[in-house]
Protein backbone atom coordinates (compact mmCIF):
# COMPACT_ATOMS: atom_id res chain seq x y z
CA UNK A 1 0.00 0.00 0.00
CA UNK A 2 2.87 1.96 0.82
CA UNK A 3 4.78 1.36 -2.32
CA UNK A 4 1.75 2.66 -4.81
CA UNK A 5 1.02 5.23 -2.42
CA UNK A 6 4.70 6.61 -3.08
CA UNK A 7 4.38 5.65 -6.86
CA UNK A 8 1.24 7.62 -7.49
CA UNK A 9 2.56 10.38 -5.49
CA UNK A 10 6.03 10.70 -7.31
CA UNK A 11 4.15 10.28 -10.61
CA UNK A 12 1.57 13.00 -9.65
CA UNK A 13 5.31 15.21 -8.62
CA UNK A 14 7.25 13.97 -11.15
CA UNK A 15 4.58 13.74 -14.52
CA UNK A 16 3.03 17.28 -14.03
CA UNK A 17 3.90 20.76 -16.12
CA UNK A 18 4.86 22.42 -13.09
CA UNK A 19 7.66 20.18 -13.27
CA UNK A 20 8.60 20.28 -16.69
CA UNK A 21 8.06 23.96 -16.73
CA UNK A 22 10.57 24.40 -13.48
CA UNK A 23 12.92 22.26 -15.09
CA UNK A 24 12.85 24.07 -18.61
CA UNK A 25 13.29 27.74 -16.63
CA UNK A 26 16.50 26.03 -14.88
CA UNK A 27 17.59 24.79 -17.93
CA UNK A 28 17.83 28.12 -19.46
CA UNK A 29 19.13 30.13 -16.97
CA UNK A 30 21.64 27.49 -17.07
CA UNK A 31 22.62 28.88 -20.46
CA UNK A 32 22.97 32.25 -19.37
CA UNK A 33 25.96 31.26 -17.80
CA UNK A 34 27.15 28.90 -20.52
CA UNK A 35 27.07 31.52 -23.23
CA UNK A 36 29.43 34.04 -21.41
CA UNK A 37 31.76 31.14 -20.50
CA UNK A 38 32.20 29.27 -23.85
CA UNK A 39 32.66 33.17 -25.68
CA UNK A 40 35.64 34.04 -22.37
CA UNK A 41 37.18 30.46 -22.62
CA UNK A 42 37.43 31.37 -26.52
CA UNK A 43 39.11 34.70 -26.15
CA UNK A 44 41.21 33.45 -23.04
CA UNK A 45 43.03 30.54 -25.09
CA UNK A 46 43.30 32.81 -27.86
CA UNK A 47 45.78 34.65 -26.20
CA UNK A 48 47.02 31.89 -24.12
CA UNK A 49 47.53 30.66 -27.46
CA UNK A 50 49.44 33.70 -29.18
CA UNK A 51 51.51 33.79 -26.18
CA UNK A 52 52.56 30.45 -26.92
CA UNK A 53 53.56 31.37 -30.71
CA UNK A 54 55.43 34.18 -29.50
CA UNK A 55 57.46 32.36 -27.12
CA UNK A 56 57.87 29.15 -28.70
CA UNK A 57 56.81 27.14 -25.59
CA UNK A 58 53.20 26.11 -24.56
CA UNK A 59 52.33 28.63 -22.55
CA UNK A 60 51.42 26.81 -18.51
CA UNK A 61 48.37 29.50 -17.75
CA UNK A 62 46.59 27.15 -20.47
CA UNK A 63 45.73 24.54 -17.68
CA UNK A 64 44.01 27.23 -15.68
CA UNK A 65 40.95 26.92 -18.42
CA UNK A 66 38.75 23.92 -17.33
CA UNK A 67 35.70 22.42 -16.59
CA UNK A 68 35.42 22.75 -13.44
CA UNK A 69 35.43 26.82 -13.65
CA UNK A 70 33.67 26.98 -16.17
CA UNK A 71 30.50 25.25 -15.59
CA UNK A 72 27.83 26.97 -13.81
CA UNK A 73 28.71 25.51 -10.27
CA UNK A 74 32.71 26.10 -10.91
CA UNK A 75 31.90 29.92 -11.28
CA UNK A 76 30.35 33.00 -9.75
CA UNK A 77 30.46 35.51 -11.87
CA UNK A 78 27.82 35.56 -14.51
CA UNK A 79 24.24 36.32 -14.75
CA UNK A 80 23.09 32.78 -15.12
CA UNK A 81 24.84 31.79 -12.27
CA UNK A 82 23.71 34.46 -10.12
CA UNK A 83 20.16 34.05 -11.72
CA UNK A 84 19.86 30.05 -10.70
CA UNK A 85 21.37 30.23 -7.44
CA UNK A 86 19.22 33.04 -6.37
CA UNK A 87 16.25 32.20 -7.45
CA UNK A 88 16.59 28.05 -6.86
CA UNK A 89 14.61 28.00 -4.00
CA UNK A 90 11.45 29.18 -6.43
CA UNK A 91 12.29 26.60 -9.08
CA UNK A 92 12.64 23.66 -6.11
CA UNK A 93 9.14 24.86 -4.66
CA UNK A 94 7.13 25.12 -8.17
CA UNK A 95 6.84 21.93 -9.05
CA UNK A 96 4.65 20.02 -6.47
CA UNK A 97 5.25 22.70 -3.10
CA UNK A 98 1.53 23.52 -3.52
CA UNK A 99 0.14 20.19 -3.83
CA UNK A 100 -0.48 19.54 0.02
CA UNK A 101 -2.07 22.75 0.29
CA UNK A 102 -4.38 22.30 -2.44
CA UNK A 103 -5.58 18.83 -2.13
CA UNK A 104 -6.45 19.57 1.41
CA UNK A 105 -8.44 22.80 0.84
CA UNK A 106 -10.42 20.35 -2.67
CA UNK A 107 -11.03 17.43 -0.03
CA UNK A 108 -8.79 15.53 -1.85
CA UNK A 109 -7.25 13.94 1.17
CA UNK A 110 -10.25 12.59 2.69
CA UNK A 111 -10.25 10.48 -0.13
CA UNK A 112 -6.20 9.44 -0.22
CA UNK A 113 -6.17 8.77 3.50
CA UNK A 114 -9.34 6.54 3.37
CA UNK A 115 -8.16 4.34 0.71
CA UNK A 116 -4.09 4.55 2.28
CA UNK A 117 -4.65 5.45 5.46
CA UNK A 118 -3.17 8.91 7.15
CA UNK A 119 0.67 7.72 7.34
CA UNK A 120 1.09 6.12 3.75
CA UNK A 121 -0.24 9.10 2.37
CA UNK A 122 1.99 11.54 4.61
CA UNK A 123 5.28 9.73 3.90
CA UNK A 124 4.21 9.59 0.40
CA UNK A 125 3.46 13.34 -0.09
CA UNK A 126 6.82 13.92 2.14
CA UNK A 127 8.59 11.29 -0.52
CA UNK A 128 7.33 13.08 -3.54
CA UNK A 129 8.06 16.52 -2.59
CA UNK A 130 11.62 15.22 -1.63
CA UNK A 131 12.44 13.90 -4.63
CA UNK A 132 10.84 16.58 -6.69
CA UNK A 133 12.59 19.44 -5.14
CA UNK A 134 15.62 17.57 -5.44
CA UNK A 135 15.72 16.84 -9.22
CA UNK A 136 14.47 20.20 -9.74
CA UNK A 137 18.00 21.21 -8.66
CA UNK A 138 20.01 18.90 -9.77
CA UNK A 139 18.88 17.68 -13.16
CA UNK A 140 19.65 21.92 -14.79
CA UNK A 141 22.96 21.81 -13.12
CA UNK A 142 23.48 18.17 -14.74
CA UNK A 143 22.70 19.67 -17.81
CA UNK A 144 24.95 22.00 -18.07
CA UNK A 145 27.75 20.26 -16.96
CA UNK A 146 27.24 17.67 -19.76
CA UNK A 147 27.02 20.57 -22.26
CA UNK A 148 30.06 22.53 -20.95
CA UNK A 149 32.05 19.17 -20.88
CA UNK A 150 31.41 19.30 -25.02
CA UNK A 151 33.25 22.63 -24.97
CA UNK A 152 35.77 23.05 -21.97
CA UNK A 153 38.31 20.14 -21.53
CA UNK A 154 38.22 18.59 -18.37
CA UNK A 155 41.74 19.28 -17.94
CA UNK A 156 42.22 17.78 -13.56
CA UNK A 157 42.60 21.41 -12.13
CA UNK A 158 46.13 22.42 -10.29
CA UNK A 159 46.76 23.65 -6.94
CA UNK A 160 49.10 26.10 -8.28
CA UNK A 161 46.12 28.06 -9.85
CA UNK A 162 43.81 27.90 -7.07
CA UNK A 163 43.32 31.46 -7.78
CA UNK A 164 41.91 31.05 -11.04
CA UNK A 165 39.13 28.36 -9.60
CA UNK A 166 38.27 29.89 -6.17
CA UNK A 167 38.62 26.48 -4.33
CA UNK A 168 41.58 26.94 -2.11
CA UNK A 169 42.13 24.14 0.70
CA UNK A 170 40.26 24.81 3.82
CA UNK A 171 36.87 24.90 0.72
CA UNK A 172 34.65 22.03 1.55
CA UNK A 173 35.58 18.93 -0.30
CA UNK A 174 38.92 20.78 -2.05
CA UNK A 175 40.81 17.73 -1.68
CA UNK A 176 38.23 16.11 -3.90
CA UNK A 177 38.50 19.06 -6.25
CA UNK A 178 42.46 19.06 -6.74
CA UNK A 179 42.41 15.18 -6.47
CA UNK A 180 38.77 13.93 -8.11
CA UNK A 181 36.79 16.41 -9.96
CA UNK A 182 34.61 14.67 -11.66
CA UNK A 183 33.88 13.00 -8.06
CA UNK A 184 33.61 16.55 -6.33
CA UNK A 185 30.63 17.46 -8.80
CA UNK A 186 28.90 14.02 -7.99
CA UNK A 187 29.26 14.75 -4.68
CA UNK A 188 27.98 18.52 -4.83
CA UNK A 189 25.41 17.66 -6.99
CA UNK A 190 24.58 15.06 -4.08
CA UNK A 191 24.40 17.55 -1.32
CA UNK A 192 22.54 19.92 -3.83
CA UNK A 193 19.93 16.85 -4.14
CA UNK A 194 19.48 16.51 -0.46
CA UNK A 195 19.31 19.83 0.78
CA UNK A 196 17.11 21.00 -1.84
CA UNK A 197 14.76 18.01 -1.57
CA UNK A 198 14.38 18.82 2.32
CA UNK A 199 13.84 23.16 2.00
CA UNK A 200 11.17 21.84 -0.76
CA UNK A 201 9.78 19.37 2.18
CA UNK A 202 9.39 22.87 4.11
CA UNK A 203 6.67 23.57 1.93
CA UNK A 204 4.54 20.79 3.07
CA UNK A 205 5.46 21.11 6.99
CA UNK A 206 3.78 25.38 7.06
CA UNK A 207 0.57 23.95 4.83
CA UNK A 208 -1.06 23.84 8.43
CA UNK A 209 -0.04 27.35 9.31
CA UNK A 210 -0.24 29.30 5.94
CA UNK A 211 -3.62 27.79 4.46
CA UNK A 212 -2.68 29.64 0.53
CA UNK A 213 -0.74 27.68 -1.81
CA UNK A 214 0.88 30.53 -3.16
CA UNK A 215 2.36 31.60 -0.08
CA UNK A 216 3.20 27.90 1.12
CA UNK A 217 5.40 28.06 -2.91
CA UNK A 218 7.18 31.01 -1.71
CA UNK A 219 7.78 30.47 1.63
CA UNK A 220 11.07 28.61 1.63
CA UNK A 221 12.77 31.21 -0.89
CA UNK A 222 11.68 33.57 1.77
CA UNK A 223 13.20 31.87 4.39
CA UNK A 224 16.59 31.14 2.95
CA UNK A 225 16.24 34.63 2.09
CA UNK A 226 15.91 35.65 5.64
CA UNK A 227 18.61 33.43 7.12
CA UNK A 228 21.18 35.14 4.82
CA UNK A 229 19.94 38.65 5.69
CA UNK A 230 20.09 37.65 9.35
CA UNK A 231 24.10 35.92 8.62
CA UNK A 232 24.77 39.39 6.96
CA UNK A 233 23.31 41.95 9.42
CA UNK A 234 24.54 40.24 12.41
CA UNK A 235 26.83 37.17 12.09
CA UNK A 236 29.29 38.84 9.57
CA UNK A 237 30.14 41.84 11.30
CA UNK A 238 34.05 42.01 11.46
CA UNK A 239 35.95 42.63 7.25
CA UNK A 240 38.84 40.57 8.37
CA UNK A 241 37.56 37.47 10.31
CA UNK A 242 37.04 34.67 7.63
CA UNK A 243 33.89 33.22 8.77
CA UNK A 244 32.26 29.76 8.41
CA UNK A 245 29.70 29.95 5.61
CA UNK A 246 25.95 29.35 7.37
CA UNK A 247 23.75 30.55 4.34
CA UNK A 248 22.31 27.75 2.22
CA UNK A 249 21.81 30.60 -0.58
CA UNK A 250 26.19 30.85 -0.84
CA UNK A 251 26.93 27.54 0.68
CA UNK A 252 24.76 25.22 -2.04
CA UNK A 253 26.99 26.43 -4.60
CA UNK A 254 30.23 24.21 -5.77
CA UNK A 255 32.26 27.39 -5.75
CA UNK A 256 32.50 29.78 -2.27
CA UNK A 257 31.61 33.32 -2.77
CA UNK A 258 32.73 34.60 0.29
CA UNK A 259 33.16 32.31 3.34
CA UNK A 260 34.29 28.46 3.10
CA UNK A 261 31.68 26.32 4.16
CA UNK A 262 32.26 22.68 6.25
CA UNK A 263 31.30 19.46 6.80
CA UNK A 264 29.39 20.22 10.27
CA UNK A 265 27.31 23.21 8.57
CA UNK A 266 26.22 20.49 5.53
CA UNK A 267 25.24 18.11 8.04
CA UNK A 268 23.52 20.28 10.33
CA UNK A 269 21.61 21.68 7.99
CA UNK A 270 20.25 18.22 6.67
CA UNK A 271 20.04 17.52 10.24
CA UNK A 272 17.84 20.29 11.17
CA UNK A 273 15.84 20.53 7.93
CA UNK A 274 14.74 16.75 8.04
CA UNK A 275 13.74 17.37 11.86
CA UNK A 276 11.56 20.22 11.13
CA UNK A 277 9.86 18.99 8.23
CA UNK A 278 9.74 15.17 8.32
CA UNK A 279 8.54 15.15 12.36
CA UNK A 280 5.57 18.17 11.78
CA UNK A 281 4.72 16.77 8.48
CA UNK A 282 4.26 13.11 9.06
CA UNK A 283 4.87 11.70 12.87
CA UNK A 284 2.63 14.47 14.39
CA UNK A 285 0.13 14.74 11.80
CA UNK A 286 -1.13 10.69 12.17
CA UNK A 287 -2.64 12.39 15.25
CA UNK A 288 -4.40 15.52 13.34
CA UNK A 289 -8.04 15.69 12.46
CA UNK A 290 -8.60 16.26 8.68
CA UNK A 291 -12.08 16.39 8.62
CA UNK B 1 -18.96 56.35 -6.78
CA UNK B 2 -18.91 52.40 -7.49
CA UNK B 3 -15.36 52.75 -8.22
CA UNK B 4 -14.53 54.63 -4.37
CA UNK B 5 -16.64 51.96 -2.67
CA UNK B 6 -14.72 48.55 -4.18
CA UNK B 7 -11.48 50.59 -2.93
CA UNK B 8 -12.97 51.02 0.29
CA UNK B 9 -13.52 47.51 0.59
CA UNK B 10 -10.25 46.16 -0.80
CA UNK B 11 -8.48 48.55 1.17
CA UNK B 12 -10.35 47.37 4.44
CA UNK B 13 -9.99 43.87 3.69
CA UNK B 14 -7.03 43.75 1.51
CA UNK B 15 -4.94 45.95 4.14
CA UNK B 16 -5.93 44.08 7.34
CA UNK B 17 -6.43 40.31 6.20
CA UNK B 18 -2.32 39.61 7.34
CA UNK B 19 -1.90 42.75 9.71
CA UNK B 20 0.88 40.71 10.39
CA UNK B 21 2.84 40.66 7.05
CA UNK B 22 3.50 44.69 7.70
CA UNK B 23 5.67 43.40 10.82
CA UNK B 24 8.36 42.52 7.93
CA UNK B 25 9.02 46.32 7.15
CA UNK B 26 9.54 46.83 10.09
CA UNK B 27 11.70 44.21 11.27
CA UNK B 28 14.05 45.04 7.83
CA UNK B 29 14.35 48.63 8.51
CA UNK B 30 15.38 48.13 12.24
CA UNK B 31 17.58 45.56 11.18
CA UNK B 32 18.86 47.61 9.28
CA UNK B 33 19.08 50.82 11.46
CA UNK B 34 21.27 48.78 14.36
CA UNK B 35 23.34 47.30 11.79
CA UNK B 36 24.72 50.54 10.65
CA UNK B 37 24.68 52.04 13.83
CA UNK B 38 26.97 49.54 14.92
CA UNK B 39 29.11 49.67 11.76
CA UNK B 40 29.17 53.59 11.88
CA UNK B 41 30.44 53.03 15.91
CA UNK B 42 33.55 50.36 14.23
CA UNK B 43 34.07 52.93 11.80
CA UNK B 44 34.42 56.25 14.10
CA UNK B 45 32.63 58.40 11.61
CA UNK B 46 30.41 61.47 11.83
CA UNK B 47 26.49 59.95 11.32
CA UNK B 48 24.75 58.32 10.51
CA UNK B 49 21.43 60.82 10.30
CA UNK B 50 18.04 59.95 9.35
CA UNK B 51 19.07 60.43 5.43
CA UNK B 52 22.08 57.48 5.91
CA UNK B 53 19.89 55.26 7.52
CA UNK B 54 17.07 55.12 4.35
CA UNK B 55 20.46 55.22 2.24
CA UNK B 56 21.42 52.01 3.61
CA UNK B 57 17.92 50.77 3.01
CA UNK B 58 17.98 51.84 -0.21
CA UNK B 59 21.17 51.86 -1.53
CA UNK B 60 21.80 48.67 -3.12
CA UNK B 61 25.26 47.82 -3.89
CA UNK B 62 27.79 49.41 -6.37
CA UNK B 63 28.28 48.71 -10.05
CA UNK B 64 29.03 45.03 -10.70
CA UNK B 65 32.23 44.45 -12.98
CA UNK B 66 32.92 40.56 -14.10
CA UNK B 67 36.20 39.62 -13.96
CA UNK B 68 38.48 36.86 -12.77
CA UNK B 69 38.43 36.96 -8.83
CA UNK B 70 35.50 38.76 -8.78
CA UNK B 71 32.43 37.23 -7.89
CA UNK B 72 29.44 38.21 -8.02
CA UNK B 73 27.28 39.11 -4.02
CA UNK B 74 24.01 40.12 -4.28
CA UNK B 75 22.75 42.98 -1.87
CA UNK B 76 20.44 41.01 0.58
CA UNK B 77 19.23 44.21 2.35
CA UNK B 78 18.08 46.00 -0.37
CA UNK B 79 16.25 42.60 -1.88
CA UNK B 80 14.70 42.22 1.84
CA UNK B 81 12.81 45.56 1.04
CA UNK B 82 11.54 45.09 -2.60
CA UNK B 83 10.84 41.52 -2.38
CA UNK B 84 8.44 40.88 0.78
CA UNK B 85 6.43 43.94 -0.87
CA UNK B 86 6.14 42.03 -4.73
CA UNK B 87 4.88 39.32 -2.29
CA UNK B 88 2.65 40.79 -0.22
CA UNK B 89 0.61 42.62 -3.16
CA UNK B 90 0.88 38.93 -4.91
CA UNK B 91 -2.13 37.34 -3.33
CA UNK B 92 -4.94 39.05 -2.64
CA UNK B 93 -6.37 40.35 -6.13
CA UNK B 94 -6.42 36.31 -7.66
CA UNK B 95 -7.57 35.22 -4.32
CA UNK B 96 -10.55 37.86 -4.45
CA UNK B 97 -11.61 36.85 -7.63
CA UNK B 98 -12.36 33.54 -6.64
CA UNK B 99 -13.94 33.71 -3.56
CA UNK B 100 -15.83 36.55 -2.38
CA UNK B 101 -14.78 39.09 -4.81
CA UNK B 102 -17.13 36.86 -7.98
CA UNK B 103 -19.82 37.97 -6.35
CA UNK B 104 -18.89 41.71 -6.31
CA UNK B 105 -17.94 41.33 -9.48
CA UNK B 106 -21.17 40.59 -11.11
CA UNK B 107 -22.69 42.82 -8.83
CA UNK B 108 -20.79 46.22 -9.89
CA UNK B 109 -21.29 44.60 -13.61
CA UNK B 110 -18.00 46.49 -15.06
CA UNK B 111 -14.70 44.78 -14.51
CA UNK B 112 -13.12 48.17 -15.16
CA UNK B 113 -13.66 49.34 -11.63
CA UNK B 114 -13.07 46.01 -9.93
CA UNK B 115 -9.25 46.61 -11.79
CA UNK B 116 -9.23 49.92 -10.98
CA UNK B 117 -9.91 49.45 -7.21
CA UNK B 118 -7.49 47.00 -7.59
CA UNK B 119 -4.69 48.67 -9.13
CA UNK B 120 -5.92 51.36 -5.53
CA UNK B 121 -5.43 48.71 -3.56
CA UNK B 122 -1.91 48.06 -4.79
CA UNK B 123 -0.52 51.58 -4.27
CA UNK B 124 -1.82 51.89 -1.03
CA UNK B 125 -0.21 48.75 0.35
CA UNK B 126 2.76 49.79 -1.16
CA UNK B 127 2.95 52.95 0.42
CA UNK B 128 1.84 51.74 3.09
CA UNK B 129 4.84 49.33 3.32
CA UNK B 130 7.79 52.07 2.58
CA UNK B 131 5.71 54.27 5.24
CA UNK B 132 6.49 51.92 7.62
CA UNK B 133 10.27 51.58 6.76
CA UNK B 134 10.24 55.48 6.97
CA UNK B 135 8.65 55.57 9.95
CA UNK B 136 10.78 52.89 11.78
CA UNK B 137 13.79 54.84 10.69
CA UNK B 138 12.45 57.77 11.82
CA UNK B 139 11.38 56.56 15.21
CA UNK B 140 14.87 54.66 15.58
CA UNK B 141 16.23 58.11 15.14
CA UNK B 142 14.95 59.68 17.49
CA UNK B 143 15.28 57.37 19.81
CA UNK B 144 18.81 57.15 19.37
CA UNK B 145 19.04 60.70 18.91
CA UNK B 146 20.51 60.49 14.90
CA UNK B 147 19.97 63.94 13.39
CA UNK B 148 17.24 64.06 11.14
CA UNK B 149 18.58 67.22 9.07
CA UNK B 150 22.23 66.50 8.79
CA UNK B 151 21.84 64.81 5.26
CA UNK B 152 24.24 62.72 3.92
CA UNK B 153 27.57 61.40 5.31
CA UNK B 154 29.50 60.32 2.45
CA UNK B 155 32.32 58.76 4.03
CA UNK B 156 30.14 56.36 5.95
CA UNK B 157 27.80 55.53 3.29
CA UNK B 158 30.75 54.95 1.17
CA UNK B 159 32.69 52.77 4.05
CA UNK B 160 29.85 50.47 4.45
CA UNK B 161 29.24 50.00 0.75
CA UNK B 162 32.42 49.16 0.29
CA UNK B 163 32.53 51.35 -3.25
CA UNK B 164 35.55 51.89 -5.03
CA UNK B 165 36.08 55.41 -5.12
CA UNK B 166 37.40 56.31 -8.57
CA UNK B 167 33.46 54.74 -9.38
CA UNK B 168 31.93 58.06 -7.01
CA UNK B 169 31.28 61.37 -8.18
CA UNK B 170 33.35 64.16 -6.70
CA UNK B 171 32.87 64.97 -3.14
CA UNK B 172 31.18 68.18 -3.66
CA UNK B 173 28.51 66.81 -5.99
CA UNK B 174 25.04 67.11 -3.85
CA UNK B 175 22.59 64.36 -2.94
CA UNK B 176 19.00 65.92 -2.49
CA UNK B 177 17.20 63.86 0.36
CA UNK B 178 14.29 63.59 -2.23
CA UNK B 179 16.04 61.42 -4.10
CA UNK B 180 15.18 58.16 -1.84
CA UNK B 181 11.82 59.17 -3.13
CA UNK B 182 12.73 57.05 -6.21
CA UNK B 183 12.69 53.95 -4.95
CA UNK B 184 9.43 53.61 -3.54
CA UNK B 185 8.29 54.68 -7.09
CA UNK B 186 9.82 52.05 -9.06
CA UNK B 187 8.55 50.17 -6.33
CA UNK B 188 4.85 51.10 -6.89
CA UNK B 189 6.03 50.20 -10.33
CA UNK B 190 7.06 46.77 -10.18
CA UNK B 191 4.03 45.96 -8.05
CA UNK B 192 1.44 46.59 -10.63
CA UNK B 193 3.83 45.24 -13.28
CA UNK B 194 3.88 41.89 -10.77
CA UNK B 195 -0.28 41.97 -11.03
CA UNK B 196 -0.43 42.94 -14.59
CA UNK B 197 1.53 39.70 -14.91
CA UNK B 198 -0.07 37.38 -12.94
CA UNK B 199 -3.36 38.11 -15.32
CA UNK B 200 -1.54 35.82 -17.98
CA UNK B 201 0.96 33.70 -15.84
CA UNK B 202 0.28 32.21 -12.87
CA UNK B 203 0.99 34.47 -9.98
CA UNK B 204 4.10 32.39 -8.70
CA UNK B 205 5.98 32.70 -11.71
CA UNK B 206 4.89 36.49 -11.79
CA UNK B 207 6.43 37.03 -8.77
CA UNK B 208 9.47 34.48 -10.44
CA UNK B 209 9.47 37.24 -13.09
CA UNK B 210 9.92 40.23 -10.72
CA UNK B 211 12.63 38.57 -8.29
CA UNK B 212 14.59 37.89 -11.56
CA UNK B 213 14.42 41.66 -12.93
CA UNK B 214 15.62 42.45 -9.22
CA UNK B 215 18.74 40.23 -9.65
CA UNK B 216 19.39 40.92 -12.96
CA UNK B 217 18.94 44.95 -11.77
CA UNK B 218 21.27 44.00 -9.92
CA UNK B 219 23.93 42.44 -11.68
CA UNK B 220 23.46 45.13 -14.78
CA UNK B 221 24.39 48.76 -14.06
CA UNK B 222 22.02 49.41 -17.11
CA UNK B 223 19.22 51.99 -17.25
CA UNK B 224 16.55 49.50 -19.07
CA UNK B 225 16.54 47.71 -16.13
CA UNK B 226 14.37 49.25 -13.76
CA UNK B 227 15.78 47.90 -10.84
CA UNK B 228 18.36 50.36 -10.88
CA UNK B 229 16.46 53.24 -10.32
CA UNK B 230 15.35 51.03 -7.20
CA UNK B 231 19.31 51.59 -6.37
CA UNK B 232 20.39 54.80 -4.74
CA UNK B 233 23.77 54.25 -4.98
CA UNK B 234 23.77 53.78 -8.83
CA UNK B 235 22.30 57.49 -9.15
CA UNK B 236 24.37 59.55 -11.80
CA UNK B 237 24.41 62.20 -9.29
CA UNK B 238 26.68 59.18 -6.71
CA UNK B 239 28.13 57.27 -9.00
CA UNK B 240 29.96 58.01 -12.13
CA UNK B 241 28.06 57.10 -15.40
CA UNK B 242 25.04 56.15 -12.95
CA UNK B 243 21.40 55.87 -14.02
CA UNK B 244 19.66 59.12 -14.50
CA UNK B 245 17.40 59.82 -12.07
CA UNK B 246 14.94 61.86 -14.30
CA UNK B 247 14.67 58.79 -16.59
CA UNK B 248 13.98 56.63 -13.32
CA UNK B 249 11.32 58.73 -12.52
CA UNK B 250 10.32 58.59 -16.49
CA UNK B 251 10.38 55.00 -16.65
CA UNK B 252 8.72 54.51 -13.38
CA UNK B 253 6.04 55.81 -14.12
CA UNK B 254 5.96 54.68 -17.77
CA UNK B 255 5.78 51.11 -16.27
CA UNK B 256 2.78 51.82 -13.70
CA UNK B 257 1.02 53.39 -16.54
CA UNK B 258 1.48 50.71 -19.35
CA UNK B 259 0.92 47.56 -16.27
CA UNK B 260 -2.68 49.48 -15.57
CA UNK B 261 -3.87 49.86 -19.18
CA UNK B 262 -2.50 46.51 -19.76
CA UNK B 263 -3.75 44.62 -17.15
CA UNK B 264 -7.12 46.54 -17.62
CA UNK B 265 -7.53 44.98 -21.23
CA UNK B 266 -6.04 41.83 -20.22
CA UNK B 267 -8.95 41.19 -17.72
CA UNK B 268 -11.56 42.42 -19.85
CA UNK B 269 -10.88 39.47 -21.46
CA UNK B 270 -10.08 37.39 -18.43
CA UNK B 271 -12.14 34.27 -17.44
CA UNK B 272 -12.65 34.23 -13.50
CA UNK B 273 -14.65 31.16 -13.37
CA UNK B 274 -12.06 28.33 -14.95
CA UNK B 275 -9.20 29.07 -12.55
CA UNK B 276 -8.39 26.94 -9.82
Amino acid sequence: MLKNAIKLECRKAICNPFFFLALVIGAFLTLFSLAPMAESFTQDMEQHRQFSEEFGMRNPLMQMETLFNHWIGGEGSTAGATNYFFLFPLLISIPYGWSYCSERYSGYIKNMVIRTGKTQYYVAKYTALFLSGGLAMTLPLLFNFLLAAMIFPAVTPDPSYLTAYGISGSSFLSMLFYGKPFLYVVMYLLVDFVLCGLIACLCFTVSDLVKKPIAVTLLPFFFLLAVHYFCQSFVYTEIEVMYIELSPMYFLRPIPLVYDTSWLVVLLWGILLFAATFLPAVVRRRWYEIY
Amino acid sequence: MKFTKLLWFDLRHGLLENPQLFLIPVVVALTSCLTLSASAAQLNTAGPGFLDFIMYLYGGMDRYIPGPGNLFTFPVGWMAVFLPAAFMTLQYPFQDMQGFGQQILIRTKGRTAWWLSKCGWNLCSILFYHGLVFLTTALFCWVSQASFFDGFHKPLIYAVFQVQKPDMMPADTVWHGSMVLLPVLVSLGLSLLQMSLALFIKPVFSFFAIASLMISSAYFTSPYLLGNYGMVLRYHVVMTDGVNIQDGVILSVAVLLLAVAIGGVGFLHYDILNRD
